[in-house]
């Protein structure tokens, strides 16, 4: 079945820091290849980010693979289009709000241990 | 909640209606679809006893029930005492009932359609209704979404505006209240509002995009068809571009011709690329940090040294140290790609800088608003992004000290200020370099020099690349007579990047403090904005002046003169009315009215005025043979004179340095009290 993007309100409430510095980490749909995306902001189980519009559905699993450590499964719980008005030049983008599924996660150390959380 | 749930029946639904017939209309409609645990009942009265019991979980019915009983009183008592368990309310409303609407909403009514005699035609109202809900995590907002029809067709947009704003207090994020809170601003004739609002609206639910664009098509007027490129829209026309590889030079300037820059300075090399930000307005910056000639670290210190606080730059980089780290969270980099680039990356990291630097939504760019706005002395425009950054309940609560100490601090409200930064240090974990250089600030501001020194040499020696962090670091030096402090942060700024001008502006005041007057000025041949130079040799003179040094700052008074550009001339008639004041107060009343009288000549300044009444209050002391006593019995004076600081009379307005030079004065007036330097 076509996959949709469905969007969720965006229901955060953790303090979230921004991203800023080099993030030596990807992320990808679990066997596919890494996606290009600009990391916005983190929580501590959240993590919002930026990328091209693609089928993508709420529910949807996505793996954040810091360099050295086992990937972290994150689930898309909110979408939404930034931009609308960009030139038909520019790809369609999403801006992507993930979650960890596991309460053990804590994805602000994760970030402040790269040294890219501006705290 | 979802239709699902009706289904299997693990959810009851009561039904009542005014009469049998209709009932059984909405009890077919319900069959019609596959709802099970239908309960029927007679009146509001037998449905609030099962309510009561727990039995009931969705209602749905007419106005009125059997007895005659109307859904309005019902809601009443439900909720009288209080929130109860939740109730899901739909009512099938006649049309001369559809007046009660608001009332009914107010009190907890959830959903609402038209009723009809089908069953088909309640069974469609109502499915459509549960799908609704299905896409809504929030009850209230299907709520608003049932009733934002009838306040939109009975043009009720006093009441659409006030729910909005209620709903979105809680729901900051809620496209839906947002677009109809813009449409009744229309309604009510408040179109300016409603435009900068649609304009804010930089993300939304991709269900609302429609609407969006009709909005934006009759308010804004844009069409589909003519899409503006990005940059264009927010009036960004140039863009700075630095890559040492001419191969990718080509190709990051055609990307940034497609975000819509029609002007791109490209550049190979930091030095050229420095040169051109000194003499261009650029509107965003494409940096590569290993660059050859100037390096990113240095070429982004530039770029903000000149002025252009807040527009959006991006590095590009294989790898950042430590010291890389902290300069880009101080110049206010607004991302950072690694290299080698993917195009798709930069295209959308490029995108993201330009609209929130226009428009910016995000903490984080909000906060570089704030920081660019105090930057260039925009207090207001600072309050009011701050204001904004007050509506993210997710931001990070040690920013947000921080952000409100450096707007205390602009006001000159130090000692809260203080307060704040110390609160937020506690809050923060490991050393924060933002938070520690601007309490060193604080502390210079409230007199306490030493703690400040010793703070910022602390903070220096984290983000030892911030050139102008060690300059300031010489500068605090200077007022603590640490004359090889002041010349050791110098060294280590001038190795970094001699031709900034922040390091000769320094050397210059270096030369000043321990003497060197002539090499002074021979430095300032070499400074472009003399002005600030000048400003802070004036307030030298006058601190040494009020220490009791007169020859001391007459020198500096006449060094001062000699530099000051010939154009210049309110420049000069300040300069040229406090060396008259110097002299008066050495008792030297004729140089004093000679120096006041080339104040006058210069014209309209801001001395003029306090000139001509000093002049003739010499002249009729000279006459009448008395002497004029207002230095030294200023209580006896109406309006006693001082010197006049450059400070009130911004030359530059609003720069960072020029505040800074207030906390130097004071810092030296309280190094004159202390025993004289050994030699």
């Amino acid at each position: 079945m076509q996959k949709s993007t469905v969007s969720r309100l965006d229901r955060r409430s953790a303090t979230r820091y921004a991203v800023n510095g080099l993030v030596p980490a990807r992320l990808s749909f679990p066997g596919e290849e890494a996606i290009e995306v600009v990391y916005i902001d983190v929580s501590q189980r959240g993590l919002g980010i930026l990328c091209r519009a693609m089928p993508i559905a709420i529910g949807d699993s996505i793996e954040l693979a810091i360099e050295g450590q086992q990937p972290i499964v994150l689930e898309v719980c909110w979408a939404r289009i930034p931009l609308r008005d960009a030139s038909s030049d520019l790809p369609p983008m999403l801006r992507l709000g993930l979650r960890s599924r596991s309460s053990d996660v804590d994805l602000v150390q994760e970030f402040d241990a790269l040294s890219c959380l501006d705290r | 909640m979802n239709i699902a749930s009706l289904r299997s029946g693990q959810v009851k639904v009561g039904v009542v209606a005014a009469s049998q017939i209709q009932r059984r209309q909405i009890v077919d409609a319900l069959n019609l679809l596959h709802l099970q645990g239908l309960v029927e009942f007679d009146s509001f009265f037998d449905l609030e006893i099962a309510v009561d019991k727990r039995e009931i979980d969705w209602v749905i019915c007419t106005y009125k029930d059997e007895e005659g009983s109307t859904l309005l009183q019902e809601l009443s008592e439900l909720t009288k005492g209080g929130p109860q368990a939740p109730l899901y309310i739909f009512a099938l409303l006649k049309p001369g009932e559809k007046g009660q609407l608001l009332q009914l909403f107010n009190a907890g009514l959830f959903g609402w359609a038209e009723m009809s005699e089908a069953p088909d035609a309640i069974a469609d109202h109502f499915y459509r209704f549960m799908k609704q809900l299905e896409h809504t995590a929030e009850p209230h907002l299907a709520a608003l979404a049932s009733l934002e029809p009838y306040l939109r067709q009975e043009r009720r947009w006093q009441e659409a505006a006030r729910l909005c704003e209620a709903v979105l207090r809680l729901y900051p994020h809620s496209d839906q209240a947002r677009l109809l809170q813009i449409e009744a601003l229309v309604g009510l004739g408040d179109a300016g509002r409603a435009e900068f609002l649609l304009r804010d609206m930089e993300l939304y639910d991709p269900e609302v995009a429609k609407r969006v664009g009709l909005l934006r098509e009759s308010l804004l007027g844009e069409n589909e068809n003519h899409h503006k490129l990005l940059a264009t829209q927010h009036a960004m026309e140039t863009a700075l571009l630095v890559e040492p590889q001419l191969q990718n030079l080509e190709l990051l300037q055609s990307k940034l011709r497609e975000l819509g820059f029609r002007r791109i300075l490209a550049f190979t090399n930091g030095e050229d690329a420095a040169k051109a930000v000194r003499e261009e307005r650029i509107h965003f910056a494409l940096l590569t940090w290993e660059t050859p000639g100037l390096t990113g670290p240095y070429l982004l210190q530039r770029i903000r040294e000149v002025g252009q606080l807040d527009i959006p730059l991006i590095v590009m980089t294989e790898r950042l140290d430590r010291a890389d780290i902290q300069l880009v969270k101080d110049m206010g980099v607004a991302y950072v790609l690694k290299k080698p680039l993917q195009l798709e990356q930069l295209v959308i990291a490029s995108a993201w800088a330009i609209s929130q630097a226009k428009n910016p939504t995000e903490a984080a760019s909000l906060e570089r608003k704030i920081l660019a706005c105090l930057g260039r002395g925009d207090r207001d425009g600072a309050r009011y992004m701050f204001q904004k950054l007050q509506g993210i309940p997710t931001r990070d609560p040690i920013k947000d000290k921080y952000l409100m100490a450096c707007l205390l601090y602009s006001e000159g409200r130090f000692a809260p200020a203080k307060d704040l930064l110390i609160e937020a240090t506690h809050l923060s974990k490991g050393d924060n370099v933002r938070l520690a250089a601007m309490l060193a600030k604080c502390l210079i501001r409230l007199g306490d020099v030493k703690a400040g020194l010793t703070l910022l040499k602390k903070v220096t020696s984290f983000s030892p690349k911030n050139i102008e962090r060690l300059c300031a670091l010489a500068e605090v030096a200077l007022q603590s007579n640490d004359l090889d402090l002041a010349e050791e942060s110098l060294i280590q700024a001038e190795n970094q990047d001699p031709n900034a001008e922040v390091v000769q502006e320094t050397k210059v005041k270096v030369a000043v403090v321990s003497g060197q007057t002539e090499v002074a000025l021979d430095l300032m041949q070499l400074i472009a904005e003399k002005e600030r130079v000048v400003s802070y040799m004036n307030n030298l003179a006058v601190a040494y002046v009020r220490s009791g040094e007169i020859d001391e700052g007459i020198r500096l008074y006449e060094d001062c003169l000699r530099i000051i550009p010939a154009p210049e001339m309110a420049l000069q008639a300040i300069v040229n009315y406090n060396m008259s004041l110097a002299l008066i107060r050495n008792r030297d009343h004729a140089l004093g009215s000679v120096y006041l009288k080339q104040a006058i000549a210069k014209g309209e300044s801001p001395v003029a005025q306090r000139a001509k009444s000093l002049l003739g209050r010499i002249d009729e002391a000279r006459q009448s043979g008395t002497p004029l006593q207002f230095f030294d019995e200023p209580e006896t004076t109406p309006a006693p004179l001082g010197e006049t600081e450059l400070e009130r009379f911004p030359l530059a307005e609003n720069l960072e340095r020029l505040r800074r030079q207030t906390y130097f004065l004071q810092g030296l007036l309280q190094a004159a009290k202390l025993p004289p330097r050994a030699a």
